[in-house]
């Protein structure tokens, strides 16, 4: 039987830990379903958006609520009237619906989202970006 | 009042559940905020920014070690980009942004058509490989000017 719930301290740690079946919660190096330890993705703001057409360049800034740092955001892009995600994953010609020139940046309270050279499809596009609270400088450098 | 938290049986299980609704085994997916037995939650255990030096003509093959090995192959997501310390101009044609990017403060973006095993002469993973204490990135392409790619490394 394994001890799949930790609360207490170990190995220096003091934390509430779960883990699937089979899989003792007191080892931090098992798979957990629940760790106090751990972070999670919260979502801050969601943009979604149809961005500016001029002459078939796409673009649009948007602001959300700041944060005080710099957040972690998801950016994902699709063509209005396919209604299928292509970015970040597809390309032109493999889907020539696809623009392959995006670029995106994202600083606190501010999203870009703009195509560096013009499409060839035509139609329009929207924008989502799930931004998220947690902290995008929070990483271990390797 | 709602009982919001369920925490019982052996083994044990805990439940959270949205205002209004019981914490139970039995209410449905879209009521439970969190449920112990979805095996499979997204908790990061490490986040990793892995980063390139122009190599010319070398190949510049990464392996990341992991703080300490753990006892299971980890699921875990990779994409090019991530934290920069600088923006840049947002300098698409034609447009007319509300503002432009403050290129004194860092900014978050990321690269695209960077599937692992895809890569292009910006992204030049060739083969991208996750262990139990290390992650692999081979680089076939040779990288063409110093880049940088995110590491999430998930506690499932």
């Amino acid at each position: 039987m394994s001890e799949r719930l930790f609360l207490g301290q170990t190995q220096g740690r003091q934390l509430l830990r779960i883990t699937p079946p089979g899989v003792n919660a007191s080892n931090l190096t098992s798979r957990s379903s629940f760790s106090s330890d751990g972070d999670y993705l919260r979502v801050h703001a969601v943009v979604d958006q149809q961005l500016n057409r001029t002459n078939n360049y796409h673009w649009g800034d948007y602001s959300f609520p700041a944060l005080g740092y710099l957040p972690m955001a998801f950016l994902s892009i699709t063509h209005t009237s396919l209604n299928r995600v292509f970015y970040p994953n597809d390309r032109n010609p493999a889907t020539t619906e696809m623009n392959n020139f995006w670029d995106w940046q994202l600083q606190d309270g501010h999203v870009w989202i703009y195509t560096t050279a013009a499409s060839t499809f035509g139609g329009n596009y929207r924008a989502r970006v799930l931004i998220f609270k947690n902290r995008a400088d929070e990483f271990i450098g390797a | 009042m709602a009982d919001r938290l369920y925490m019982k049986d052996n083994p044990p299980r805990l439940i959270t559940s949205k205002p209004g609704y019981n914490a139970s085994p039995s209410l449905d997916y879209i009521y439970k905020t969190f449920d112990s037995d979805w095996f499979n939650g997204a908790g990061i255990r490490w986040m990793f920014r892995v980063y390139f030096s122009y190599g010319g003509v070398t190949r510049q093959n990464r392996t990341v070690m992991f703080p300490y090995a753990l006892d299971h192959v980890p699921k875990y997501s990779w994409f090019w980009g991530g934290y920069n310390t600088n923006a840049k101009d947002a300098t698409a044609p034609f447009s007319n942004f509300s503002q432009q990017p403050n290129k004194n403060l860092p900014m978050f973006n990321s690269a695209w058509q960077t599937a692992p095993g895809g890569g292009s002469s910006q992204t030049p993973n060739n083969s991208f490989r996750v262990y139990n204490d290390r992650c692999e990135i081979i680089d076939t392409l040779v990288a063409g000017v110093d880049k940088f790619g995110t590491l999430i490394v998930y506690q499932s």
